[in-house]
């Protein structure tokens, strides 16, 4: 670098400071608030009062905590996993170069792109008993009526599964498409000339080479299954008896229902922990992906 | 040869039977909302809609929904083109005038990545209720005004533009704040369009933090005055819940007729590096 490039390099600090002053006041600091708080019982309206890691262990201790952290793994494990190979299935057939395939992605990916709140309203009509939709076809084919899919706890974190899947397997096709298109196509045109049958060239060749892709995907996945709010207040209110209370859903009820501020740090600071895992994960992952991804 | 044949046909119906269902409930929304409700609530019934528009009148009457409309494509467009220019100012400075201390502040920058948003809204509730922006447009922009995604994306873009250039615009004698207008932003439209959409999108998608920091139609969101009509219009019908869930789906759903490939590039360009 030139003395001349120096002496210019030394602006580089004023274009930085539109960016600094918003996230440092508006994310980094409030990190170290959420922290801070989490050591006070802090009522809205009430003066803090420091209790130590008290609200931990409260947390640590109350089912309610436990609950929330179980549905937000059975959630986050039904969307990654039926989720991903839903999409996983749909890419692969629309890879192989078919006609029209352009149409077919703008299609499955419509879903993504529409207000989350207003699917969730058709969707909660369509599971209401006996006057919704899916009710009127299940009992047309014999299999029953009258199902709670919204109004049985356990029924209703299915429910919500099921809705997040339909929004979002276009949003991992897409990514698992930009995968795909890394494969070489002459690899399985030779495969196919040898013989080999679609079923073991998706087994021997597509999936060993898709897996930075798909590791990556399940990380993604991941992250965002665990940070899902909106189709859950939209759709069930983290009911029926806290059937569908996500962690997220838990700090959002805590702080905003119950105003207990303090108490949502705690459960905040355990979220991003977990948060923080995951995506030094996603890091490491995507690492990888670009030594092994060609 | 011919199984080959079949298997293509059997994709193409397994493909096509899959694009209906998935496209259905939207369908479903408009359909019920063009339903009566003696119909509705009856099988087959919505399935071929009579095409009565009284559902909309009254889902129109009761509540703003022009407002809410223009409230989230207004501070759409704003946050968008906030948050471009703070990013592509801190990216050009990352990438063309880098300097000892400006390595540690995108260490700083990127970091916020790693933030999920839920872990702080309570400090940042307190902080907006204590600047009294509670109930403004400000509190739903100024917090998403810079975005350390956005940063990262920008300078991967501008990476790849020919260092020569950078070079032959020193030597003539052209200032940083002009060569980024000149030269850079110009070579970067593409780019510029593509953090434009993950932008926008994350500001029309916006919810919990709207639905924390507002609490009158003024200022808010169309997706949180749905939220709000729903669950204020208990007991009305579902025709005329259709009906409102159908007047927020229609701009998105033209936006997206028009824009669908440039949206899907996106984000998928977008998820990919995210």
């Amino acid at each position: 670098m030139t003395r001349q490039d120096q002496s210019i390099s030394s602006y580089g600090f004023w274009y930085l400071v539109p960016s600094l002053m918003v996230l440092i006041v508006f994310w980094i600091v409030p990190l170290f608030f959420v922290g801070g708080y989490s050591f006070f019982h802090f009522m809205y309206g009430m003066h803090p009062r420091f209790v130590g890691f008290n609200q931990y262990h409260q947390l640590l201790e109350t089912q309610s905590f436990w609950q929330a952290l179980r549905v937000t793994l059975f959630f986050t494990l039904g969307v990654v996993v039926v989720g991903g190979a839903i999409s996983l299935l749909f890419a692969v057939l629309l890879y192989r170069g078919m006609r029209a395939s352009g149409l077919f992605r703008a299609l499955f990916f419509l879903p993504y792109v529409m207000p989350v709140v207003a699917t969730s309203t058709v969707w909660l009509w369509m599971y209401q008993p006996r006057v919704g939709l899916i009710d009127h076809v299940l009992g047309v084919l014999g299999l029953g009526s009258g199902i709670g899919w919204v109004n049985d706890p356990t029924l209703a974190l299915v429910s919500l599964i099921i809705y997040t899947i339909w929004f979002s397997f276009g949003f991992t096709m897409l990514l698992f498409l930009a995968g795909l298109t890394n494969i070489p196509r002459d690899l399985l045109e030779a495969a196919s000339v040898d013989g080999a049958s679609s079923w073991r060239q998706f087994w021997h060749i597509i999936w060993p080479l898709l897996s930075p892709t798909t590791l990556f995907v399940i990380v993604i996945n991941t992250i965002n299954a665990f940070q899902t709010f909106t189709q859950i207040f939209a759709l069930t209110r983290g009911g029926p008896l806290n059937g569908t209370t996500t962690l997220t859903y838990l700090i959002y009820e805590t702080a905003f229902n119950y105003f207990h501020f303090g108490e949502a740090s705690a459960q905040a600071v355990i979220f991003f922990v977990m948060i923080l895992g995951l995506t030094g994960l996603q890091f490491w992952v995507s690492r990888r992906s670009i030594y092994y991804g060609g | 040869m011919h199984q080959r044949t079949m298997t293509r046909i059997f994709t193409y119906v397994f493909l096509a039977l899959s694009a209906v269902l998935v496209v259905f409930p939207i369908w479903w929304i408009f359909a019920t909302s063009l339903e009566t409700s003696t119909r509705a609530y009856s099988f087959p019934g919505a399935l071929l809609p009579q095409g009565v528009v009284h559902n909309y009148v009254a889902a129109w009457s009761l509540a703003p929904w022009l407002r809410f409309l223009v409230n989230s494509l207004g501070m759409g467009l704003v946050t968008t083109l906030l948050a471009l220019l703070t990013s592509t100012l801190a990216a050009y400075s990352i990438v063309f005038l880098p300097n000892r201390i400006t390595k540690y502040l995108l260490a700083l920058i990127l970091s916020t990545m790693m933030i999920p948003f839920y872990s702080i809204i309570v400090p940042d509730y307190l902080l907006i209720r204590d600047l009294n922006w509670l109930n403004t447009y400000t509190a739903q922009i100024v917090p998403f005004a810079a975005n350390g995604f956005a940063v990262f994306m920008l300078m991967q873009f501008m990476r790849s533009l020919p260092k020569e250039l950078w070079d032959a615009g020193r030597i003539d004698g052209v200032t940083p704040w002009r060569y980024l207008w000149k030269i850079v932003v110009p070579n970067l439209m593409p780019a510029l369009a593509t953090v434009s959409i993950y932008l926008f999108l994350l500001s029309w998608n916006a919810f919990l933090w709207p639905l924390i920091v507002t609490n009158g139609p003024q200022v808010q969101p169309i997706q949180v005055g749905l939220a709000n009509f729903l669950s204020t219009a208990n007991g009305t019908d579902w025709t005329v819940l259709s009906a409102a869930a159908a007047i927020t789906t229609v701009p998105v759903l033209i936006f997206y007729v028009i824009a669908q490939h440039k949206i899907v590039e996106s984000v998928s360009r977008t998820g990919i590096k995210g």
